[in-house]
């Protein structure tokens, strides 16, 4: 994950997949880094049931 | 390449020697001795052939054992005694072919074929194994989201294999897998749907190999629903690793959750308003 962040700065913009059950993890990592204002969750991607939320609240 | 001849009669170790030298069989290695007991002490042979004494204890296991993966056995089936070792094997076997030669002989002032003594093939079945594994790239959810390629393929395949959890459904089968099988190779193939009842689904990939094994060792082609990509961050590299050296794999890609996302992408509450792509995705909606 240390990777992630360190290339956080460079990227204009940074997919993580395979959250699951680490997302609690990587939403403290990614404010850790303050990155998490601008980072959104996105659930079921493309399907009918898709979701997309800022990561920062509380679900 | 090189043929050894086991043969225990000393006169016909020399019909073999001059049959060699008349038809030229080069490297031919004449190992006088009987022949269960003889091979075991050669290195695994790619084919067998047992000329006669089919019913000898122990002679076709022991051949058919030490043949090489992907080797053949022919054997003269002369009686049906003899033959019916060669059934025993049945279960071992991946094919068993029936070779009949007939000649043509005269009777009276016509024709007949006579034919000779039945040879039997019996292919090793790890040759036999000619099903194709496929990783079929399924997309990131949306059953649209799926090339022309792993469709074709999808309805093809008599067999479908796909990851899950040890506990609840798998999510690569769930949409994409579930609706296309249903239309297509769960319909022409009912087995292959059958294999997949509710109390079964909790396999995990660990399991799901061996599996699936045994319906590529029938020579079925097996297509396993791959999320996004199967070499993108996919298990399907374990599977690949396990597998290619034992059947044909073949990988179809797929939409990766990220480009998946492109068209569907809204700004979160908060987030800036860019595409997260940084470049050619399509406009915010």
């Amino acid at each position: 994950m240390m990777p992630c962040a360190r290339a956080s700065p460079a990227a204009e913009a940074l997919a993580i997949i395979k959250v699951g059950r680490h997302l609690g993890r990587i939403r403290r990592l990614l404010a850790d880094c303050a990155r998490l204002d601008g980072a959104c969750l996105v659930e079921r991607a493309t399907l009918a049931t898709q979701r997309i939320a800022a990561l920062a609240r509380p679900r | 390449m090189r043929a050894i001849a086991v043969e225990r009669e000393a006169d016909r170790c020399a019909m073999i020697g001059e049959n060699a030298a008349a038809l030229g069989v080069p490297h031919l290695e004449l190992v006088a001795g009987v022949a269960p007991a003889a091979p075991g002490e050669l290195s695994p042979p790619d084919a067998v052939f047992i000329g006669g004494g089919l019913t000898t204890p122990g002679l076709v296991e022991r051949c058919w054992q030490a043949l090489n993966r992907g080797g053949r056995l022919v054997a003269n089936a002369v009686t049906v005694e003899g033959e019916a070792r060669l059934f025993a094997l049945r279960a071992e076997i991946g094919e068993l072919t029936r070779i009949a030669v007939s000649r043509a002989e005269p009777v009276g002032a016509y024709t007949w074929l006579a034919p000779a003594h039945a040879r039997d093939a019996a292919d090793s079945r790890d040759q036999a194994m000619t099903g194709t594994v496929y990783g079929l790239g399924v997309g990131p959810g949306d059953p649209e989201l799926l090339t022309l390629k792993a469709l074709r393929i999808l309805r093809a395949a008599p067999v479908i294999a796909y990851p899950a959890p040890e506990t609840g459904d798998s999510f690569a089968r769930s949409d994409r897998g579930a609706s296309f099988a249903r239309r297509s190779a769960g319909d022409r193939h009912p087995h292959a749907a059958r294999r997949r009842p509710a109390s079964r689904r909790r396999r995990s990939m660990r399991a799901r190999p061996t599996r699936s094994s045994p319906q590529v060792a029938a020579g079925r082609d097996v297509a396993v629903l791959c999320e996004g990509d199967p070499f993108f961050y996919g298990s399907f590299l374990y599977l690949y690793e396990r597998l290619v050296d034992r059947c044909p794999v073949q990988v179809v890609p797929g939409v990766v959750v990220a480009d998946g996302l492109r068209q569907r992408r809204r700004p979160a509450p908060g987030a800036p308003q860019r595409d997260s792509h940084g470049g050619a995705g399509a406009a915010p909606r």
